[in-house]
């Protein structure tokens, strides 16, 4: 251990060939699985904050949050089904936002919502919103009156909220009312009575099986298609098509790189031949050697993990706006373990050379 | 016109504060086709001297000139071209480009002088492998070959493109006296042959009297 | 040349590791390059895909045409549109999701209206024809065994019953927010929307479709529109497709990911090339010592470097091909050689520099290190 460790001190410049590739892989996946992660987490937070396990759609809407319907006759009928609790109306109008001194309209997504969010509290009075905190990147702050639609329907921000968005565009929350006036504004074509939602979301009684009771609802009510909220954030449009791309890339861009850090600590074993000869020499074990290796290895990526990592923070601070790279915990664990995998299959491969090496060769002079 | 002439040569370092005189009033003349032996101990400069009248050092002051050559003042790219066509050098150890065959090896100088695709190179190499006692063995990567065998590679590499002078560093010092007698004989008789000038460092002794002349060297003060 | 050869063919293993690693990369580079032009072409193919060089939006629609309503009771937008300077010709557009019934399964499909021999006609028609009367429909090419084939029926479905529209021609790359495009006549268009929504009070375009004069530049006129008519947003095409939503986070993201696979490659390439410049050092060495140029030795290594780029190029794209041969008809991969040629030029530029390093090395190496007695620490 102490022989490695000092190796890596004393001898720094021929490992940062490697700890430098390593660090660039290293940035290489944290920003692609940051894309993604942003990509998703930008489009799916509206029906991610929901509570309620359950949502229904209109079964012609093909589960679109858009082109759903849930009459008041619909809830009623909802509501009657046994193991229903209580149920929460939701809609969403996606419209461009005028805020006060800006040049540009942002993309709003106006929310219509009657509780059980995560991380929202319950309606505010009409013509008040909660505003998602991306908005601020849009000249939103407290007590700003964005002015939404075609008809400049004013809004005003009168508290924050986080990872509320929806396809990307900066959530407004507010009380039914005020979405359907914006609805119907910018969007006659769309229009919904009083009373109408998109969606209806629905907590079981405890005890009920979400599954059953979805089952149980279509049946009883017709017309309509229950879902769980996770399948609800898949049929967000374009959700599925961009994940399984970026997972695609992700997945080979992982293999490529494990296997481009096995060449390097296999060409870095290689480069050591004669130093491992000559320590076998003197008497030290195969064994000893693979645990320098190994040590060697493990220290060499969390260098590598480290510089990668903050290069990785760096660019997702200094990204604009509409870069939706999101840094997530999870993320950060995935490529750090990843990449030590990596790094330790490298060393595996040049284990085996380490241990052929013939210390009598190793000492004798060169050509 | 002797092979080699070198006059009143210095050599020094600069280390810190102080001055290291690696080679000091160093005067020699080798005559065209003579054997010379350089001898001394580990550190005394030898090694030095005979890096100056290879071209891969200049003297701090003084002058060298090989054949009719005044190397003194060459620039490094006069040098290469020095090393190539009219020097020949058998370093201590590493000798052999490990990724060529003997063959190659011995053929890598006349190529790079832009010979390397005549059919009279290629027989050169192999006639010299024949002299050296190696005919077998020019398919073979150095690691293939024993100790003395790559000796003998680096000889004929120095060989090849017939220099006026041959610069040998202890060649017998890795080699048991079997072996070093043989690669002697093998270096003089090779020399003799081409009429050939040699200066060979050495700090064995024994292997003095095949040369023609023997020249003591020691802390950087060649022996009068 | 010869020396880079020669050394090659003695250090296969080594080489053909790099080459191979190298050339996952590239196929990393190729394959996201075409992974996501296949994801953003599903996106925003109908809008690339059709014959108006402008489009002019509903100002507050953000330049999203699902967003996007033109208001008819204010001013006539498409009229005020077609009276600008440089407009040939201006005419309604809608653009809309709408659930459709097709191949048995009911599915979201984008349905596209235009005028009939004005703007906004899809351009790339690959088989059949673009319709000419209400009813029918040109559909995405690979939709076809979805339902969208020659001949088939597919059913817009609405609360109180459905709306047919016949495939009579088949369109490369229509696709619209992800979902299979069909390009109609404005009129199928409107009955179509009234099917889907019986209620609405009106069905509006979403925007005007222009086609500009002979001569004139589409940027422009654009810009024209702009200034002249109020509340509008007008964009040429290719803005048009770049300011979809989604497209330009996707967009920028891609970027992003290929400017850092760029850079990884090329830093690995290089990093190794130093790695191996290092490891024959006292080759190298010996080589200037017996008079080889400095020259030659830096020509080798970009030999080697060149074939090593090559080779890899070469395996990235054998890669891509069986990526390509595997992929479903759903996502399809393609091997463009454009893309390839271009990447792999880049490529072969960046390794290029990158080799500077050791080339460095190279010229920093002093002949007089031969008369050393080589060790094990150097």
């Amino acid at each position: 251990m102490r022989l490695a460790l000092r190796e890596l001190r004393r001898r720094r410049r021929a490992f940062v060939p490697t700890t430098l590739a390593l660090a660039l892989l290293v940035v290489l996946l944290l920003s692609l699985g940051g894309l993604l992660d942003g990509l998703y987490l930008s489009s799916t937070g509206t029906l991610r904050a929901q509570q309620d396990p359950l949502v229904v759609f209109s079964d012609s809407a093909r589960d679109s949050v858009i082109r759903s319907r849930i009459t008041p006759e619909i809830r009623a009928a909802v509501e009657a089904v046994p193991g229903v609790a209580r149920t929460d109306g939701l809609g969403v109008a996606l419209v461009g936002g005028h805020v006060p001194g800006q040049a540009d309209i942002a993309d709003t997504a106006v929310v219509g919502y009657e509780g059980a969010v995560e991380g929202v509290p319950a309606p505010p009075p009409p013509g008040r919103a909660y505003a998602d905190r991306s908005l601020r990147a849009a000249g939103v702050d407290l007590g700003t009156t964005v002015r939404v639609g075609p008809e400049h329907i004013p809004l005003k921000v009168i508290g924050w909220v986080r990872d509320t968005n929806f396809l990307q565009q900066g959530a407004l929350w507010v009380e039914p009312g005020t979405w359907r006036d914006v609805l119907r504004t910018a969007f006659p074509g769309a229009a919904v009575g009083d009373g109408t939602f998109q969606t209806l979301w629905v907590a079981p009684t405890p005890g009920t099986d979400p599954t059953g009771l979805a089952a149980r609802i279509d049946r009883a009510v017709g017309g309509t298609h229950t879902i769980s909220r996770d399948d609800a954030v898949l049929a967000i449009p374009g959700i599925k098509e961009q994940r399984s791309t970026f997972t695609q890339i992700i997945g080979v861009t992982f293999f490529v790189a494990a296997l481009v850090v096995a060449l390097f600590f296999a060409l870095l074993t290689l480069e050591r031949t004669a130093l491992f000869g000559v320590l076998k020499a003197i008497g030290a074990s195969s064994h000893q050697l693979a645990t320098t290796l190994v040590t060697q290895a493990v220290v060499i990526t969390a260098v590598a993990y480290g510089i990668g990592g903050l290069i990785g923070v760096a660019l997702v601070m200094v990204a604009p706006a509409q870069v939706p790279i999101t840094l997530t915990p999870s993320r950060a664990l995935f490529v750090a373990v990843g990449i030590l995998v990596a790094a330790l299959l490298g060393g595996a491969v040049s284990l085996r050379r380490i241990i052929r090496i013939d210390p009598a060769a190793a000492i004798g002079t060169g050509t | 016109m002797p092979a080699l002439q070198l006059r009143d040569v210095r050599k020094t370092y600069t280390s810190g504060d102080s001055e290291i005189v690696a080679l000091d009033h160093a005067t020699l003349t080798v005559g065209s086709d003579e054997i010379l032996a350089l001898v001394g101990p580990s550190g005394s400069g030898k090694t030095t001297l005979l890096s100056i009248a290879g071209g891969l050092l200049s003297p701090t002051s003084g002058t060298v000139s090989v054949g009719d050559h005044d190397i003194t003042g060459y620039s490094g790219k006069e040098l290469t071209r020095f090393r190539r066509e009219q020097v020949g050098f058998v370093f201590q150890t590493v000798n052999l480009v490990p990724f060529l065959t003997a063959r190659e090896n011995i053929m890598v100088a006349a190529e790079l002088s832009g010979r390397g695709t005549a059919r009279s190179t290629r027989e050169r190499a192999d006639q010299l492998l024949g002299e050296l006692g190696l005919g077998q063995r020019g398919d073979n990567l150095p690691a293939q070959l024993s100790g003395g065998e790559r000796q003998r590679v680096a000889i004929g590499r120095a060989l090849m493109n017939e220099p006026p002078l041959i610069l040998v560093d202890e060649p017998t010092s890795a080699l048991d006296t079997r072996l070093g007698t043989q690669v002697m004989e093998l270096i003089v008789g090779e020399v003799k042959r081409r009429h050939t000038a040699a200066v060979i460092v050495t700090h064995d002794t024994r292997m003095t009297h095949y040369a023609d002349r023997t020249v003591e060297i020691l802390d950087g003060t060649l022996a009068a | 040349m010869r020396l880079a050869f020669r050394e090659i063919t003695r250090a296969r293993l080594r080489f053909g590791l790099l080459s191979g690693a190298a050339g996952l990369l590239v196929f990393l580079i190729l394959f996201q390059s075409t992974l996501l032009s296949t994801l953003l072409s599903f996106f925003s193919g109908a809008l690339q895909h059709q014959s108006a060089a402008v489009v002019v939006y509903n100002a507050d629609a953000r330049k999203n045409p699902e967003g996007s309503v033109l208001p008819t009771a204010t001013v006539d937008a498409v009229d005020a549109v077609a009276a600008v300077d440089g407009v040939a010709r201006a005419e309604p557009f809608g653009v809309d999701t709408m659930t459709a019934r097709a191949g048995g399964k009911e599915l979201d499909v984008a349905v596209l209206g235009y005028v009939l021999g004005g703007p906004g006609a899809p351009t790339d028609v690959v088989e059949g024809r673009r319709p000419r009367s209400d009813g029918e429909g040109v559909a995405s090419d690979i939709d076809a065994d979805r339902g969208f084939a020659l001949g088939d029926t597919v059913r817009v479905v609405g609360p109180d019953g459905t709306y047919p529209i016949t495939i009579v021609g088949r369109a490369h790359d229509i696709r619209f927010s992800v979902n299979p495009g069909v390009f109609v006549s404005y009129a199928t268009f409107e009955a179509a929307s009234r099917v889907k929504n019986p209620d609405a009070l009106a069905v509006l375009p979403s925007m005007v479709a222009v086609s500009v004069e002979r001569g004139a530049d589409p940027i422009t006129v654009a810009a024209r529109i702009d200034r002249t008519v109020p509340g509008v947003d007008a964009l040429d095409r290719d803005a048009a497709v770049q300011s979809l939503p989604g497209v330009s986070a996707v967009k920028i993201s891609f970027n992003i990911i290929q400017g850092l696979a760029f850079v990884v490659v090329t830093m690995v390439v290089g990093i190794f090339f130093v790695i191996l410049t290092v490891q024959k050092a006292a080759a190298l060495t010996l080589l200037r010592a017996i008079g080889a140029p400095t020259a030659t030795l830096v020509r080798s290594l970009l030999v080697q470097v060149v074939l090593v780029m090559v080779a890899a190029i070469v395996v990235g794209t054998a890669l891509l091909t069986l990526a390509s041969l595997g992929s479903s008809a759903k996502f399809p991969i393609e091997v463009d050689p454009g893309v390839v040629l271009t990447r792999g030029a880049v490529l072969l530029v960046l390794a290029l520099l990158a080799s500077l390093a050791s080339i460095r090395r190279v010229l920093r190496i002093d002949p007089i290190a031969a008369t050393v007695p080589a060790g094990v620490e150097r």
